[in-house]
């Protein structure tokens, strides 16, 4: 989140779309609620079907999947085209007055430089305009052809209300209902906020989906301010925690980009490629990681190691749907699983089933044996065929260890063992503590070079039995060299050797002040709800993102009432109740005072985005599986996504599978079941996995709630019990009616409650740049099961 | 302890159903799971109470004024604890009884299963068990509460559907509540019925109280009536006369006579029902 969940209580308005946070993130909604109670503020539910949030939402308008880029183009179409954005925001904070090369259009769905064979982009006319001193071209009219805004005002042009509507199905009264509400957050006393979750980014074009709700929330002026903002609702308590700290392949701790074998050989062509903006800083952040993976052997003669740190190879990557192609091809030998089910969980769950089989072996660590342990028991399979050796370590379950999770509006939090976890279950850091300390052991006399990177790891989190947490944080904090003093900020990091730091946005976490993320304050300043006491946000404890852009560009705040920080000519400082995301004794009057979002070179928000690798603005392209061809453009998917071909990657047909799937969660069950489908309680009130259906496609298929059906895709079927409801209906697509369906993921093979497991429809494509796999949107067919 | 009210908003409720489970947790009633099947929606139990379930959120699929698709709403439904309880005046042996707070208790010890409430209920609350011959109801938490605590279900809730305390400060939260939902929803009402004595489980309710499966003027049955009135004073030896043909006076009887083996404990806990839950276990 750019904000935070109690910041939520300042929104006038909020959309919540491909998320539904009454069941998933109950608690978190709650500030949502506050924001009707206490501002009248509208809440609005974008969804396929109707949902527990849609039934307290004031305004519901249902949406294919797959298609919020032509309905968030469709807002920023009406937003430009009938001047309802904030104009001064615009021009000062954001890109929308800078001009584009000259070379750069969209024709015929694709951008310029589309190489077809590589399914990439040469992006060189992806750029903005510079005079001969290298300094950017500008018109804050914002009336040249070449500007961002009018080159964003053509290209959205297509997205008129009717043709959003043919796209997505939602009515167009609806549409313009929705519109209407929303865009009234353009006002400068206003804010409206973005509230998203996986059925946003698990699509082909997931990263341009999101891409589109920032460019929208730039163009409303709401970005960087009490309720506003792009809120990722994270489904996991430590999700955030988990991408902090590198757990995605392209990304090492603190968003440092993982060097690749091509363009990162050395440390000196890693820092080559350093951005402009904070990102400067850069090398001092990747140095302190170095040092505090490799110590005292990581040297400023050695490049502080980097030659350790393992490369991308050319082409390849390393995204989950990757690994298991590979592990089907044979090419993995081993896996360890911590809390995760992929035998559920993936894509294409069937076929990641199997590639499980090719494996030597896998260790799972989990609370209980979930489907993924017991792969080699599935139903349908003869275990005596499996050669995989299989370990099952016991592991603890959040009441049974101390550590801190860091929640989706990146706040730190401690939480403390309650119980000693039971048997011989241990918590995932004393697994890892005594997995690393016997590499060591066991490597310690190897004289080979590609073994020093674990003859040199810095492990001192204390004796094997008894790891501890709170010097994984110190180290993750940062420290200094020698003295061990630990550091307040990543201000303090240095690129000389002189500081080590696991994670750098964390720094100052568990610094000298000890464990903020164990603090619990209840001071809120200015009763903005952003308890600087309580725990520890990162970076540097800011609640709220880019709050340079809370204030007009003189430093005063757009809304009195959503004050957050403010210029102080006499104290010649920002003032307020945040840490200012900024510097903070720049002037509004300094060279840079007005530009907020300072991660970034030329300290503005980004319509243009030239890093994205489908296009700088956001295209509508159909899912991977579509009933219908793109009626905005013609190329049907996103042409940048990898297209994975042979065995098990079956492609399905409209002809064959006629109805549009998606897959959802439910309150009472928790991914894939695997805690949730053995607690007693819970298993009674959901026992049995569903499909929602509408009663059309229902009544057309003899289908009667309570039925057994299995819904067929290209990949796979499952068994579930049919859910008939109004709250699902069919859309009116390109002038024809589309049936839809969804099915919750939690049920699998084992637990006291059990059932087919619904990912084994879903398929192997992953968005263009993040990879993440297209969960929400393919196509099937529902019948009535026979013989049951 | 001054009287005390549980605010039900069923205009904020998202039907997460933590209520359900905070409750089982709380009193240690079993999950049901290996009876339960899906039932064509996302209620389970077909939307009833049961003897180990003294909450059930019950959904609501409305035509919204011709707006497709219908609203959904959510009511969570467990022991009313009515100002003039038909259940405390049926029960003949006062194991159902009002608390100076207001909360209706129920000593499960006591009860000897005739099922007198159950009938008397104008809201089906008391839940029979052939097997152990007694009945289970919501007791307010009355353990909790005279601890200080606020009822589990309202410490679960995490939309801030639920709100306990003081009747005075309840009852001035549902009218202000009431002022503020009245655009979104113009039918919307405060439900405390007066026909038995108001209730210490109050609602607020987005329309009439019949479609969200509430009885619209629910009154304490006349025979109740003439039973607290006139018979149960007579004492427990003419119950046992009046009773004498019936099946409960066997049941009196065995209890008479020390007989039911299944009772004890919880006499040291104001509950009366914790022991006795915790000793089913799962």
């Amino acid at each position: 989140m750019t904000n935070h969940w109690v910041d939520l209580k300042h929104a006038d308005v909020v959309m919540v779309l491909g998320a539904n946070p009454a069941e998933n993130h109950p608690v978190g909604f709650l500030w949502a609620l506050e924001a009707r109670r206490r501002r009248g503020a509208t809440i609005i539910s974008v969804d396929p079907r109707f949902t527990r949030t849609s039934a307290v939402a004031d305004l519901y308008a249902p949406l294919r999947p797959g298609t919020d880029i032509a309905f968030i183009g469709g807002l920023i179409h009406l937003a430009l085209e009938t001047g309802r954005f904030h104009r001064d925001y615009v021009v000062n904070y954001t890109d929308a007055s800078y001009l584009v090369d000259e070379g750069f259009e969209f024709r015929g769905g694709l951008f310029t430089g589309y190489r077809p064979q590589t399914r990439s982009y040469d992006k060189a006319t992806w750029k903005y305009q510079v005079d001969e001193e290298g300094k950017l071209l500008r018109d804050p009219t914002l009336g040249h052809p070449r500007t961002v805004f009018q080159l964003m005002r053509a290209h959205y042009r297509r997205y008129d209300p009717d043709t959003v509507s043919s796209v997505t199905g939602m009515p167009k009264e609806t549409f313009l209902r929705v519109a209407d509400a929303f865009l009234a957050a353009a006002a400068p006393d206003k804010t409206g906020t973005i509230m998203y979750a996986m059925g946003t980014t698990q699509h082909t074009v997931g990263s341009q989906n999101v891409r589109a709700y920032a460019m929208l929330q730039l163009l409303l002026g709401n970005v960087g301010r009490p309720g506003g903002g792009v809120n990722a609702l994270r489904g996991l308590s430590n999700v955030q925690g988990s991408t902090d700290l590198g757990m995605l392949f392209h990304t090492l701790p603190g968003y440092l980009p993982t060097p690749s074998e091509a363009t990162h050989p050395d440390l000196a062509a890693y820092d080559a490629t350093t951005p402009g903006g904070y990102w400067v800083n850069r090398p001092r952040f990747l140095v302190s990681l170095l040092k505090a993976f490799w110590g005292q052997h990581a040297t400023p003669e050695n490049d502080f190691a980097y030659d350790h740190l393992p490369k991308l190879r050319a082409g390849k990557d390393y995204s989950h749907i990757a690994l298991f192609e590979d592990m089907y091809d044979g090419k993995l030998r081993g896996l360890f699983c911590f809390g995760q089910n992929p035998a559920c969980s993936g894509p294409n769950a069937g076929k990641e089933a199997k590639a499980l089989e090719r494996l030597d072996w896998l260790v799972s660590v989990d609370v209980f044996e979930n489907e993924t342990a017991g792969f080699w028991k599935r139903p349908g399979v003869d275990p005596a065929a499996i050669k995989t050796e299989v370990f099952l370590l016991p592991a603890a379950h959040v009441f049974e260890k101390s550590g801190s999770v860091t929640n989706s509006g990146r706040l730190i939090q401690w939480r403390w063992k309650a119980v000693e976890p039971p048997g011989d279950a241990r918590p995932d850091l004393w697994i890892v503590h005594n997995l690393a300390l016997r590499l060591r052991a066991a490597y310690a006399r190897s004289q080979r070079a590609e073994d020093a990177p674990i003859r040199h790891l810095t492990w001192d989190f204390g004796p094997a039995e008894n790891p501890d947490p709170e010097k994984v944080a110190a180290e993750i904090n940062g420290y200094r060299v020698g003295t061990r003093e630990q550091l307040d900020s990543f201000g303090a990091l240095q690129a000389d050797g002189s500081t080590a730091a696991g994670c750098w946005i964390y720094t100052g976490y568990h610094g000298s002040k000890g464990n903020r993320a164990a603090a619990r304050e209840l001071d809120d300043p200015g009763e903005m709800g952003n308890y600087p006491g309580w725990g520890f946000a990162w970076p540097l404890n800011r609640r709220v993102l880019y709050n340079r852009a809370s204030a007009d560009p003189d430093g005063r705040p757009w809304a009195p009432d959503k004050a957050v920080i403010w210029w102080d000519a006499g104290q010649g400082r920002w003032v307020g109740h945040d840490v200012p995301d900024f510097v903070p004794t720049r002037a509004p009057t300094d060279p840079g005072g007005r530009s907020p979002f300072i991660m970034l070179a030329e300290g503005v928000g980004r319509n243009f985005a030239a890093g994205m690798a489908e296009g700088p603005f956001p295209e509508h392209y159909e899912p991977y599986e579509s009933p219908v061809s793109n009626a905005l453009n013609p190329v049907p998917l996103n042409p940048a996504v990898k297209i994975w071909t042979g065995e098990g990657n079956e492609r399905g047909d409209a002809s064959e599978f006629p109805v549009v799937a998606s897959t959802w969660r439910l309150t009472e069950h928790q991914h894939s079941g695997a805690v949730t489908r053995r607690q007693t309680r819970l298993a009674e009130l959901v026992p049995e996995p569903f499909v929602e259906l509408s009663p059309s496609l229902a009544e057309a298929r003899g289908i009667r709630s309570g039925d057994w059906v299995v819904v067929r895709s290209a990949r796979g079927q499952a068994r579930a019990r049919a859910l008939v409801t109004p709250r699902i209906q069919p859309l009116a697509v390109n002038g024809r009616v589309v049936e839809q369906v969804g099915l919750p993921w939690h049920w699998g093979f084992l637990g006291l409650v059990t059932g087919d497991i619904a990912n084994v429809l879903t398929p192997h494509i992953g968005d263009a740049n993040t990879m993440i796999p297209e969960y929400k949107a393919f196509l099937c067919d529902v019948r009535r099961a026979e013989g049951v | 302890m001054a009287e005390v009210s549980k605010l039900v908003d069923v205009t904020r409720c998202v039907g997460c159903r933590g209520c359900m489970v905070a409750c089982k947790e709380w009193y240690e009633l079993p999950g049901e799971w290996q009876q339960a099947r899906f039932e064509g929606g996302y209620e389970s139990a077909r939307g009833t109470l049961g003897y180990h379930r003294w909450v059930n959120v019950q959904f609501y699929e409305l035509p919204d004024r011709g707006q497709e698709p219908p609203g959904w709403f959510f009511r969570k439904h467990q022991c009313m604890h009515c100002g003039e309880p038909a259940c405390v005046a049926a029960c003949p042996v006062d194991a159902l009884y009002p608390t100076p707070e207001g909360v209706i208790n129920l000593d499960q010890d006591a009860c000897i299963g005739c099922r007198y409430c159950e009938s008397a209920c104008p809201f089906g609350i008391p839940q029979y068990e052939p097997e152990r011959r007694k009945v289970s109801k919501c007791i307010m938490c009355y353990d909790r509460i005279l601890e200080g605590l606020e009822p589990i279900c309202v410490k679960t809730c995490p939309g801030g559907a639920l709100m306990f305390g003081d009747r005075g400060r309840i009852m001035a939260e549902a009218e202000a509540r009431l002022a503020t939902v009245a655009a979104r929803f113009p039918e919307a009402r405060i439900y405390s019925p007066a026909g038995v004595g108001g209730t210490r489980s109050v609602y607020l309710l987005p329309g009439p109280p019949e479609l969200f499966g509430l009885p619209v003027g629910p009154q304490v049955p006349a025979s109740v009536t003439f039973w607290q009135t006139v018979a149960k004073p007579l004492g427990t030896a003419a119950v046992g006369a009046a009773l004498a043909t019936t099946a409960v006076a066997a049941v009196i009887q065995r209890r008479m006579n020390g007989g039911d083996k299944g009772a004890g404990g919880g006499r040291g806990d104001p509950s009366g029902q914790r022991d006795r839950a915790a000793g089913e276990g799962e």
